[in-house]
């Protein structure tokens, strides 16, 4: 757990050059190095809705303004609002469980047992927005045209050529044609809006009446100046769901599977279940000019056997080195041992040119004392950590090669 | 000082589960339906406590009667966990949410839902269906009593006795 707790003490160098800890590299299988957050490309998979888990594809999330339709939220406290059913009419109606709110303190009808979109009222300047919209599309279309035709004219002038005396094979006479049209006809015209001096003035009450309110913040961006009794549900914003590519190769690091509602990955390439994970065991008390000992745990969250050559970096000049390496090979942690008890005589200790320095060995885990003399007080131990793990490469047929990965170990309390 | 335990639970269909690791002490009265969780607190301190018909009293509940006055209490109220009542009167088809507290004095009447965390002050009285939600105690009126929670009783009513020893 401690892992978990104190993920960023140790830190371990991408391929990139910066330094981030274990648990939030990945490791490309295919260029067999380590990538961290800022070495990937970031893609958006889908778009979920949070509440009924409805994934949808991209143009469709725009063509929603990425909200749910089905789900909708309570205007008071901004939770899920549940689906009720009239005991006399059958019909249904919204309500929220924590504040009690309802569409009927709205004044909303209530809808048939068959809505599943729970309908939202059309915005009264929705007409106008269209028109203005449809205006700068238009505008939009011409620019373009204009501008395509300045670009071909320079390309296709051969001095003579006419290519109206050829069949349109290619369709190019048809998109000339578009055009020539998109530019000859008329722009269309949307009426401007025309300044008044005539506002009518705001309600002495305006900030008294609605200031009592306490209000989610979306629900003031949506609905500013409305007053209790006529708030209205919100839809439910839609989710990103991300993915994680290589930057170089491009493929894939993390894919969630392609279900909303499953929870496993598709493909993980979490750099934790590739490179050995050193945790420091005790505290540490160092005294400058004297020999002391770091304990260190090694632990392989791999599916493979390692091999493991620790090495404290000697071009640092805070400390003399006494333990020179340590050779050692870790098993892999088999789920089904863990809950069945098997001895720990499986997992016997491999051959091990340094058997002096570790400690215990117990299943995936080995412990290690390194000695060394500080020169000075340090608060980090630079180690290279080489590891031959078959899981480094996508190739089959070729054997591991060592890796190598630099670690500092975080050493104050 | 340890007070006499004076429990009397009425007779009824169905019967009222009241469960041997409750902590009750002074005149009680409980009628048919209720349903009084393992460590629940209900103290009549000064004056006697009176439960309605189906009332639900939920785990680390403390009702106290801090007044010499009675304090009768209603049907089909709910008391979830954890909350605190010094309330000197409570109707009808209440929800007392999670942690909840009702100071000495309050008058709660019918149809209210209380939020979780949220605090009635000494001697408020809340009007019929008053909801009280949020971390600033946001005061509304619903146009509804709280949801029943019948089914929910009915089956408590079928597991309770299964591992908790009942006061008959
Ligand atoms: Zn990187
Ligand atoms: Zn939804
Ligand atoms: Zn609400
Ligand atoms: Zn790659």
């Amino acid at each position: 757990m401690a892992s978990l707790y104190q993920s960023d003490r140790n830190k371990y160098e991408c391929s990139c050059g910066a330094w981030d800890s274990l648990g939030l590299l990945y490791f490309c299988r295919h260029c067999s190095v380590t990538r961290c957050s800022s070495c990937v490309l970031v893609e958006l998979d889908c778009f979920l809705c949070q509440n009924c888990l409805e994934s949808a594809p991209v143009t469709e999330a725009r063509l929603k303004k990425n909200r749910c339709f089905a789900c909708n939220f309570c205007p008071f406290c901004a939770t899920v609002l549940t689906k009720k059913t009239c005991v006399n009419s059958g019909n249904t109606f919204l309500s929220c469980g924590v504040c009690r709110w309802s569409t009927r303190d709205a004044g909303i009808p209530d809808q048939s047992k068959t809505t599943t979109d729970w309908p939202m009222p059309e915005n009264p300047l929705s007409k106008r927005l269209n028109e203005i919209s449809g205006h700068f599309k238009d505008l939009e279309t011409r620019e373009k045209a204009r501008k395509e035709k300045d670009t071909t004219k320079r390309r296709t002038n051969f001095g003579g050529f006419d290519a109206s005396k050829f069949s349109d094979r290619f369709g190019v006479q048809k998109m000339i044609q578009a055009r020539k049209k998109a530019i000859e006809t008329p722009a269309s015209t949307v009426e401007s809006h025309v300044a008044t001096a005539d506002v009518p003035a705001l309600p002495d009450d305006v900030f008294e009446s609605t200031a009592a309110i306490q209000l989610p913040l979306n629900v003031i961006n949506k609905q500013p100046l409305v007053e209790e009794t006529t708030l209205l549900p919100v839809r439910l914003p839609l989710k990103g769901r991300k993915a994680i590519r290589c930057r170089k190769c491009e493929h894939h690091l993390l894919k969630l599977d392609y279900s909303p509602n499953a929870i496993n990955y598709k493909i993980s390439a979490f750099a934790r279940n590739t490179i050995p994970e050193i945790r420091l065991s005790r505290g540490v008390e160092l005294v400058v000019g004297q020999q002391s000992s770091i304990l260190l745990t090694l632990l392989n969250h791999s599916e493979n056997g390692m091999q493991i050559i620790l090495t404290p970096d000697a071009d640092d000049s805070a400390f003399e080195i006494v333990t020179e390496s340590i050779d050692i090979t870790l098993s892999p942690l088999d789920a089904a041992d863990v809950l069945l008890g098997a001895e720990e005589s499986k997992y016997s200790a491999a051959s091990s040119s340094s058997s002096s320095n570790i400690v215990f060995q117990r299943r995936n885990r080995v412990g290690i004392r390194l000695d060394l003399c500080p020169k000075v007080d340090f608060k980090c131990l630079p180690l290279s950590l080489k590891f031959k793990n078959i899981h480094t490469t996508a190739k089959l047929e070729t054997s591991a090669d060592w890796k190598m990965v630099k670690v500092r170990v975080g050493l104050d309390k | 000082m340890e007070q006499k335990k004076d429990i009397t639970i009425l007779p009824g269909d169905p019967a009222a589960l009241v469960v041997e690791t409750s902590n009750l002490s002074g005149k009680i009265k409980f009628s048919s339906g209720c349903i009084v969780h393992p460590t629940a607190s209900i103290k009549a301190t000064n004056g006697p406590i009176e439960f309605g018909e189906s009332n639900l009293i939920e785990e680390q509940v403390v009702i106290e009667n801090l007044s010499e006055d009675p304090l009768i209490i209603g049907p089909n109220n709910h008391f979830e966990i954890g909350c605190v009542i010094h309330a000197s009167s409570v109707g009808k088809n209440n929800v007392f949410g999670v942690r909840s507290i009702v100071e000495t004095g309050a008058k709660i009447t019918d149809g209210c839902s209380i939020g979780p965390k949220c605090l009635v002050k000494p001697f408020e009285k809340l009007s019929p269906r008053t909801v009280l939600c949020g971390n600033l105690n946001c005061e509304r009126r619903s146009n509804d009593d709280p949801p029943s929670i019948a089914s929910q009783m009915d089956h408590l009513r079928l597991v309770i006795p299964k591992y908790n020893k009942i006061i008959k």
